[in-house]
């Protein structure tokens, strides 16, 4: 057809620009090795040989922008590029994956890629409808219930804590501001594979997509803070910048990709934004990979999240991912997994049971109050017999609602780690 | 796996007309969806009928409206109208760009460029269109003439490099979901993709316009077919939404041929509805907008009198 472009590239053998490591693994020197997290500002420029189990990832002079320099010649420890201001130098974790080795988890090689089951999504959907439905049904005079990652997390845990979670505004605290701004980045640099200055490129990312509360956040935080946050932020960029390789277009990468299965005839919604989709729509074998980033620590529930969105897209596009996965920005780790009918099953059944809770609250239902390791921060334990007695409070059990203060006092973090330490 | 699983017979045929199961890839499927020959046909003298009927209501509809105001009705209005009539004396501030509200008109342009073999991926694409964007905008304020920059452009340019990115990705994905929704290799005549908006002015009354837009308009044999993007799902007023897209370039062309079909995709939830044309479906569009219109004359009359409420 004259005049038509030809179909998208299989993303099957992506291409991406080699970023070589610039850290000689067998050299012995470190004396020259700037140390020291995310300051590491080299005097002059003099030739850097990097420490074992460091990263360096320098600002090109000329365009200011971060790169992964390429070693100019057979000598890494010699050939090594010159140091100039701005470098961040990053300490490699344990279990931090290189470029190759992440491409290689989310391909899947060695993986052959399964076939899809044309009547899976649709047999998903009806069990899902079929079971909701004789659990109770859909809500008629309830609003849409919207059914969340998040929801389903917290209804499971304790019904009473996801229905004051649901009423409360967003609450905006050091560790969301951060994955809000990582999250920018990753997505600006899949996107255009570059990144300039992490800090003013993120806030200028969260400024423009008009996410008041962030913003406001990062402004009132005092210089102390905004300058801790801003070093995180600069740290993770550069991790990502180190690893993820530039996508190629013929990926087809979508970034923050909402997705939305209503059912019930839209009186539920299952909905999610996944951080990273690429591949073309699947053509019989599954083609499609998902990526969450992650910029705090590893928590159980994010093997559950992966699911669900494993999930969605199946049911939204009637075929499953072949591949999902968590990266961890922080630690530089991947967890990938294929996508089998155990997976989509499994996360079935977790949807369900979250969605059950969820329609039986949205009918005006009492929520059943659970305790469990997050009674600590509930906004809801002044309140909460169950909550108290786990979380070993003394406050006195209210008769009314919590006030403001006491809200602010449930939430408080510090509770939370002594609870995980 | 439960036993019973659901053959899905509906996932190797198209059925007609209300929504479509699609064998996997999903973009033939709906290629020939779009692009089938017309199931049904509008006599002339009905549309007649239904058209003086539109010429009657609305400039009476459109009579309290202060001679100052000025009512333009397109899909987006006619759904606050029916799900949120309360929002309709909200008072409107001015447009302000957003990466969600720029992310059609850059991804639309870039998905033209890709059908037209001058791009071979959307990402390349966007990246393209948003360059020439900005050349455009640095070429009018140089008075050199050219191309009309595209009015996002002015404030594109002045983002930092941040706000760039969240606007080129954002487009990006709306621009890579059309683009993998069809089966560009199917469309025997090129279609557009885009193009004009379709603008009907009410006789007599200057103070009213519908618009209809589409994403690609295409031929279904003599007749034209529309496929529209939308976001989410499609809501209980989806036939009447799609409807009102035929309407207007039905009332819009005046002897031109009727659209044979609207394609309605909502590439979030997956979801495909298909409204065949025919009088049942003007008439539901009919309907929908003069009841829009009322409410919409309403609010703003009503808000006039009391205090604007600020959005």
């Amino acid at each position: 057809m004259a005049g038509l472009a030809h179909r998208p590239v299989s993303p099957h053998s992506p291409s991406h620009r080699d970023h070589h490591e610039a850290h000689d693994e067998h050299h012995e020197d470190p004396e020259d090795g700037v140390e020291g997290g995310t300051h590491g500002r080299a005097a002059g420029a003099k030739p850097l040989t990097a420490q074992s189990g460091l990263r360096l990832i320098v600002r090109d002079a000329t365009s200011g922008l971060l790169r992964s320099p390429e070693v100019a010649g057979p000598n890494r420890s010699r050939d090594t590029p010159v140091v100039h201001a701005w470098n961040v130098v990053i300490r490699e974790r344990p279990g931090a994956l290189s470029t190759e080795p992440l491409l290689a988890r989310l391909r899947g090689d060695g993986d052959v890629r399964p076939a899809v089951d044309p009547g899976l999504a649709g047999g998903l959907r009806d069990w899902f409808e079929d079971a909701l439905g004789a659990a109770g049904g859909f809500p008629a005079q309830a609003p849409v219930v919207r059914v969340s990652k998040e929801a389903v997390n917290q209804v499971l845990v304790c019904e009473a804590h996801a229905l004051s979670r649901a009423v409360m505004s967003r609450a905006v605290t050091v560790e969301l501001a951060r994955g809000v701004l990582v999250d920018a980045l990753f997505r600006q640099w899949v996107t255009l594979g570059d990144i300039g200055e992490p800090w003013v490129d993120a806030v200028a990312a969260v400024e423009c997509a008009g996410d008041e509360a962030v913003v406001r956040f990062i402004s009132d935080l005092d210089t102390q803070g905004r300058d801790r946050l801003a070093d995180e932020v600069r740290e993770h960029a550069a991790r990502i910048a180190s690893v993820w390789p530039v996508s190629s277009p013929a990926w087809l990468a979508r970034t923050q990709e909402r997705l939305e299965v209503p059912l019930g005839g839209g009186r539920l919604v299952l909905s999610g934004v996944v951080d990273l989709a690429f591949g073309a729509p699947c053509a019989g074998r599954a083609s499609v990979c998902l990526v969450e980033l992650k910029s705090g620590v590893r928590r159980l529930e994010h093997r559950g999240d992966l699911h669900y969105y494993a999930l969605l897209e199946t049911l939204r596009s009637g075929a499953p991912p072949f591949r999902i996965a968590t990266y961890y920005s922080s630690t530089g780790e991947l967890d990938a997994e294929q996508v089998g009918e155990d997976v989509l099953l499994g996360a079935m059944q977790r949807t369900l049971a979250g969605s059950e809770r969820l329609c039986r609250l949205a009918a005006g239902a009492e929520p059943a109050r659970t305790a469990n390791p997050l009674c600590a921060w509930c906004a809801e334990l002044p309140g909460c017999g169950p909550g108290q007695g786990r979380a070993r409070s003394r406050v006195p059990k209210m008769t009314g609602g919590p006030t403001a203060d006491e809200r602010v006092w449930a939430r408080d973090p510090c509770w939370a780690e002594e609870e995980f330490r | 796996m439960r036993a019973a699983r659901k053959a899905v017979s509906e996932a190797t045929e198209v059925v007609r007309p209300v929504g479509i199961g699609l064998a996997l890839p999903r973009a033939a499927p709906l290629t020939d969806a779009l692009l089938a020959p017309a199931a049904c046909d509008v006599r002339t003298s009905e549309f007649q009928e239904l058209r003086a009927s539109l010429f009657y209501e609305l400039p009476r509809l459109v009579e309290e409206l202060p001679p100052s105001e000025r009512l333009q009705i397109g899909a987006h209005e006619l759904v606050v109208a029916r799900d949120h009539p309360e929002r309709c004396a909200l008072r409107r501030d001015g447009f302000v760009p957003s990466p969600r509200r720029c992310r059609r008109a850059i991804g639309v342009a870039a998905v033209e460029r890709c059908v037209r073999g001058r791009a071979s991926t959307p990402q390349t694409a966007v990246a393209e269109v948003l360059e020439s964007g900005v050349e455009d905008l640095a070429a009018a304020a140089r008075a050199q003439g050219g191309q009309s920059p595209p009015w996002w452009a002015e404030w594109y340019a002045g983002l930092a490099l941040g706000g760039r990115a969240t606007v080129q990705a954002e487009a990006l994905t709306w621009a890579t979901q059309l683009w993998t929704a069809l089966d560009w290799c199917r469309f025997e005549r090129p279609p557009v993709i885009g193009g004009r908006d379709d603008w009907w002015d009410c006789p007599g009354r200057r103070q009213l316009a519908v618009r209809g837009r589409a994403e690609v308009r295409a031929w279904a044999g003599s007749r034209p077919a529309m496929l529209v993007v939308a976001a989410g799902s499609p809501g209980t007023g989806w036939r009447a939404e799609l409807a009102q897209r035929a309407l207007v370039v039905a009332l819009a062309r005046g002897e031109g041929p009727i659209p044979a079909r609207v394609v309605g995709l909502w590439p979030t939830s997956g979801l495909v509805r298909i409204c065949e044309v025919d009088i049942t479906a003007l008439h539901e569009a009919a309907a929908a907008l003069v009841s829009a219109v009322g409410t919409w004359v309403n609010a703003l009359v009503g808000s006039r009198h009391g205090d604007p409420v600020e959005c």
